[in-house]
């Protein structure tokens, strides 16, 4: 995927109404400009389509129209999930602009103010236990939500987790959209899209008759639990390159256990998190429900 | 909970069962009893028996079998009339009329839970495999859409040659576990002539872990169909039921019971032992334990042993009824134990407990001069134990 070429002054020109605020962010594949928008503050996004030098991008399987009609069906979708912990659709609405040769949709989200929990990783090491848990139930709420409209997030990471306000509750990003636009996580010519050393066994390894499912976000969590609770990714070490990381992942290696990093892990909070890192989705948990349960039994225990 | 696993020739073995409370159900067989028997024999246990589970399995996995022998099958409208071919089923839309037909017809049976049609399969990666997992997803969105009041079991027809490869199992399992049904109905095809057949170890260790995924992990309810003294082991790990019945072939599922016989002769009386966790041969196998007087160490317990020890498994009082009811009474008091054990590594020890007091039964009836066919011997004891400790090894 390749981000559109747009200024701000562009946006603003190409979408009346919209004051961008700050130079725009590369947010993996969209360009995210913060901006008022009929005296809102919200996350606008835009997304490359196609560009006449380029045709279509690469990693996008579908043409222009399918890709765009996906993406709206997709933002529709979304903007009818009720739920505290996934990111909300802002006051600009979808479109689809042309600029300089490039086809770009062009949507908004709610603006969150506070911190991504990569953040919060890189300042403080650890989180605390009860961090994570509270952290870990808002993200199985969102990944809940979503599947109830059978929908796999697909890009769960730290930085795709932020507090919506300074020390509020944790907000899930980036609900799969740009993803869909290829509906494929490698595309034909072997480059992921997104952010690998996050992604399930499943979604590396793409099995013939196999869709994904939950079980493949609830990987994810898995990951960035361990991550939370102990400072560092379960398969990443000092110098790991990207493919060493996916390959631990394919090859369905276990991490250390958390405990043996950070002292005072609960037992059943490394039961848990070695459950969701299992290779097989069917040694994960089958439903959202039992996740959150499970996720709920051990916050009341401790 | 042990099922009685209907078959032919039922009399009131089912009846006597659930009185004594050595079974708690019965899955029906349709190729064994005409529509009509059937239905209103269903109907009468429901009023007779309201606390027993009633299972109608559709033995839809019979219409793709060669040179079948299906019984009554034909009499019911969900059956196809002719054996259906490869062809007719490689998309949904041919799945879809055998599925609604299926389901709809045991919905308005007095049955606890609906069984699912499926066909039987010698791979997990064949075109018949697929054939297998459309009716599983078709019978699942069947159920779903038509928001039937009673759950769904999915059924799992397959060889048992389909589970030594666990890589395969582990491929298997991640695609069940996607299907939003209430359990699984689960029938593994062997081989042999002789009861009990080999149990191949590799196949019954991926079959445990098949079994302990689906029920102990994914918190399915697992029936165990054509079950016997192996499905304790089913059970330990994980499964809620199983059933077995009065013959051989209704407590093993080989393809004799579903092609035209060639005759044979009836089947020497066995006792079935709780010690031992299997059964042997009244004579002579029986009788020389007696002879040893280590008949003590081997007679199970229950109501019908006073009669057995006291006629030394005479055929005139230890009548063919007789033994198939105590086979029952005998599953039902291990089955009990394994079950009391409680959780699961609870369950595995005292299974494992029992087969090691049962091997030294064996060794003991070695020495004593007691000898043994290969089926009645430990043959099936060592597969357990081996196939409990690599068991162990996966989980």
């Amino acid at each position: 995927m390749r981000l559109p070429v747009l200024e701000p002054s562009d946006l603003e020109s190409l979408v009346p109404g919209v004051s961008v605020i700050g130079s725009p962010l590369n947010g993996g594949q969209k360009l995210v400009f913060e901006a008022n928008y009929s005296g809102e503050k919200c996350a606008v996004k835009a997304i490359l389509i196609s560009a006449e030098a380029l045709g279509s991008v690469p990693g996008n399987d579908y043409s222009d129209d399918e890709a765009i009609a996906r993406a709206e069906r997709e933002v529709e979708i979304l903007g009818g999930i009720d739920s505290p912990h996934l990111v909300s659709l802002g006051p600009v609405p979808f479109q689809v602009v042309e600029h300089q040769g490039q086809r770009i949709v062009i949507f908004s989200e709610e603006w969150l103010s506070g911190r991504a929990l990569n953040e919060e990783i890189a300042d403080q090491g650890p989180l605390p236990v009860e961090q994570v848990l509270e952290m870990a139930l808002s993200v199985t709420s969102a990944i809940c939500s979503l599947w109830d409209r059978s929908i796999v997030h697909r890009d769960i990471k730290p930085g795709n987790i932020v507090r919506r306000s300074p020390g509020g509750e944790h907000v899930l990003l980036d609900m799969g959209l740009a993803f869909d636009l290829g509906d494929k996580s490698i595309t034909p010519s072997g480059i992921y899209v997104g952010t690998p050393i996050y992604y399930s066994p499943d979604q590396l390894i793409l099995r013939p008759n196999r869709a994904l499912d939950f079980r493949s976000d609830s990987y994810a969590l898995g990951t960035v639990m361990y991550e939370s609770l102990t400072g560092s990714h379960p398969f990443a070490t000092q110098g790991s390159s990207q493919k060493e990381v996916v390959t631990k992942i394919v090859n369905g290696e276990m991490p250390v256990a958390p405990s043996s990093i950070v002292a005072n892990v609960p037992n059943e909070v490394e039961r848990l998190v070695n459950r969701l890192l299992q290779h097989r989705p069917h040694r994960r948990f089958r439903t959202c429900s039992q996740l959150e349960a499970e996720l709920e039994a051990i916050k009341a225990n401790i | 909970m042990i099922l009685a696993q209907h078959g032919w020739a039922k009399t009131n073995r089912i009846e006597t069962g659930l009185t004594e409370g050595t079974v708690g159900g019965v899955v029906v067989s349709p190729k064994d009893m005409g529509l009509g028997s059937l239905e209103t024999y269903m109907r009468q246990l429901a009023i007779d028996y309201p606390q027993a589970d009633i299972y109608f399995d559709p033995q839809f996995y019979a219409t793709v079998f060669d040179n079948r022998k299906i019984g009554k099958l034909d009499q019911y409208p969900y059956f196809p009339s002719r054996p259906l071919r490869r062809g007719q089923l490689s998309n949904a839309s041919g799945v879809r009329p055998h599925v609604e037909r299926t389901l709809d017809y045991q919905m308005l049976r007095p049955v606890k839970a609906l069984i699912s049609p499926s066909i039987m399969t010698d791979s997990l990666s064949d075109r018949w495999h697929r054939i297998a997992m459309t009716f599983a997803s078709e019978s699942a969105a069947y159920h779903s859409v038509r928001g039937f009041n009673k759950d769904l079991l999915i059924t799992i027809a397959i060889d048992e040659s389909c589970l030594r490869d666990l890589n395969a199992v582990e491929n298997f399992l991640d695609e069940l576990t996607s299907l939003d049904v209430a359990g699984f109905y689960i029938v593994i095809r062997r081989d042999g002539m002789v009861y009990p057949a080999a149990t191949d170890s590799v196949a019954l260790t991926n079959l445990l872990f098949l079994v302990y995924s689906l029920s102990e992990l994914n918190e399915y309810r697992v029936i165990c169909g054509y079950s016997d003294f192996i499905g304790l082991a089913l059970v330990a790990v994980g499964g809620q039921s199983m059933a077995t019945g009065w013959y051989h072939t209704l407590r093993q599922f080989t393809m004799r019971r579903w092609q035209i016989s060639t005759g044979g002769s009836p089947a020497n009386p066995r006792y079935s032992s709780g010690p031992l966790i299997n059964s042997v041969l009244v004579s002579p196998e029986m009788d020389a334990l007696f002879d040893a007087n280590m008949h003590t160490r081997v007679i199970s317990g229950t109501s019908r042993d006073g009669d057995f020890v006291a006629s030394r498994g005479s055929s005139v009082v230890w009548t063919e009824q007789q033994s198939q009811l105590h086979h029952w009474e005998v599953l039902q008091a291990l089955h009990s134990d394994i079950v009391a054990a409680g959780v699961l590594q609870n369950r595995i020890d005292l299974l494992k407990n029992k087969v090691e007091l049962a091997l030294d039964i064996y060794d003991d009836a070695d020495a004593a001069g007691v000898t043994f066919r290969a089926e009645s011997g430990r043959r099936e004891l060592n597969t357990m134990s081996e196939s409990l400790e690599d068991f162990e090894d996966l989980i």
